[in-house]
């Protein structure tokens, strides 16, 4: 088995990408300000829950969001090896379309009123890949409620009626 | 069961006023958590301290080691962290004097949203951003049977392996083991320390029954 081209503590020294697999995204939404009102964050968290992922899937996740125009996190370590116009695996990362990870997470934004199409668009190239992913959906609240709900029910998207809640406490507050 | 994560998102946890995050741990340690977690030590070669009940030193190993309450407690240098708890009333709690003290730390809860948006409208505050979850997509018939998922996804980075968690149902069914070992023993390998193994002694248990 070939050794890893990069040890971490190289990584770590070059300041190669960004740390951890993804930003804080919504967790600290509320000092940073990174999705606004009219926003729907979405996150598609490739190999996840435990199946692992080849680049190869991530890319063509990545060239269907790029395709309907989404707008990737640049501090987002996959944003790093993609073209983010095209979604495509750039020129100098190429050897690596064949690699398996654990796990990555595409991260994009686009105005809220076009989560529909961007819901249909994921299921449709979800059907073209070897893996699975999670899909995290984000919205920050308007007067305490978010407003993706009443589209997301209206358009049939099903979601979980559980999950993470950013309860507006970070100071200084991004309102 | 309830289970509940109150955390301090990653990114403000080492920042600010070690008082207030002395502060913050006092509040998390209060009421009764299932798991409760922070870090020590300088970044870069943080270590973590975890608390899961019922995990006592006896079960320690390797690199997975215990610490108490009151170890989390009386630490000197705690940075951010997290704890779990199973019932609503102690999450309102941790809420309220988290207001109460406005450290100016993220506070993330994941929980039922219609049960957090009730705890915030108590507490007197908003939500200010939800995350739900669209649900696994892609090629699911890799994934493992929904019983053993539903115990695994409780480490949101799914470093509980299904092989494990059905290796573990197995000692249990021979009786090798009980089902709160084993998910001492599951709960270790989530090192955030969110894996609530009270649920997933139960969650064990209902598996063997069928």
């Amino acid at each position: 088995m070939p050794l890893p081209r990069m040890s971490f503590k190289e990584i770590k020294e070059k300041q190669v990408g960004f740390g951890s697999r993804g930003t804080s995204e919504m967790k600290t939404n509320d000092r940073t300000g990174r999705f606004k009102e009219g926003e729907v964050g979405i996150a598609c968290e490739l190999g996840r829950p435990g199946i692992g992922f080849c680049f190869r899937d991530l890319e063509k996740v990545a060239m269907a969001l790029a395709n309907i125009g989404v707008e990737f996190e640049p501090e987002n370590p996959a944003s790093v090896l993609l073209d983010l116009k095209s979604g495509k695996i750039k020129k100098e990362f190429e050897e690596i379309r064949d690699e398996r990870a654990l796990s990555a997470i595409i991260e994009c934004k686009a105005p809220i009123e076009r989560t529909p199409e961007i819901y249909t668009t994921i299921k449709e190239v979800a059907k073209e890949i070897d893996t699975v992913f999670s899909l995290d959906l984000i919205n920050k609240c308007s007067d305490g409620r978010p407003h993706l709900k009443k589209i997301l029910d209206d358009s049939n998207i099903p979601v979980r009626i559980n999950g993470k809640t950013n309860i507006g406490l970070g100071r200084p507050l991004v309102e | 069961m309830g289970d509940w994560v109150v955390f301090a998102a990653p990114g403000t946890e080492l920042q600010g006023d070690p008082a207030k995050h002395k502060k913050f741990i006092e509040i998390l340690t209060k009421y009764d958590p299932v798991n409760c977690r922070t870090n020590i030590g300088i970044e870069g070669e943080s270590k973590r301290l975890r608390y899961v009940k019922n995990w006592t030193e006896q079960k320690d190993s390797g690199v997975h080691q215990s610490a108490t309450l009151n170890e989390i407690m009386k630490n000197e240098t705690p940075k951010g962290g997290s704890a779990v708890y199973n019932n609503k009333e102690a999450v309102q709690n941790v809420v309220n004097e988290l207001v109460e003290a406005d450290l100016g730390f993220s506070i993330v809860i994941s929980g039922i949203f219609e049960e957090v948006y009730d705890i915030c409208e108590k507490a007197g505050i908003m939500p200010h951003t939800v995350n739900y979850s669209g649900g696994t997509l892609g090629n699911v018939t890799l994934l493992p049977d929904p019983k053993i998922l539903e115990i695994t996804t409780m480490c949101g980075h799914h470093f509980v392996a299904s092989s494990l968690v059905k290796h573990l149902i197995q000692k249990v069914k021979q009786g090798k083991i009980t089902a709160e070992d084993a998910s001492i023993e599951l709960a270790k390998q989530c090192t955030c320390n969110w894996f609530n193994a009270n649920r997933a002694a139960k969650l064990i248990e209902e598996h063997i029954k069928k």
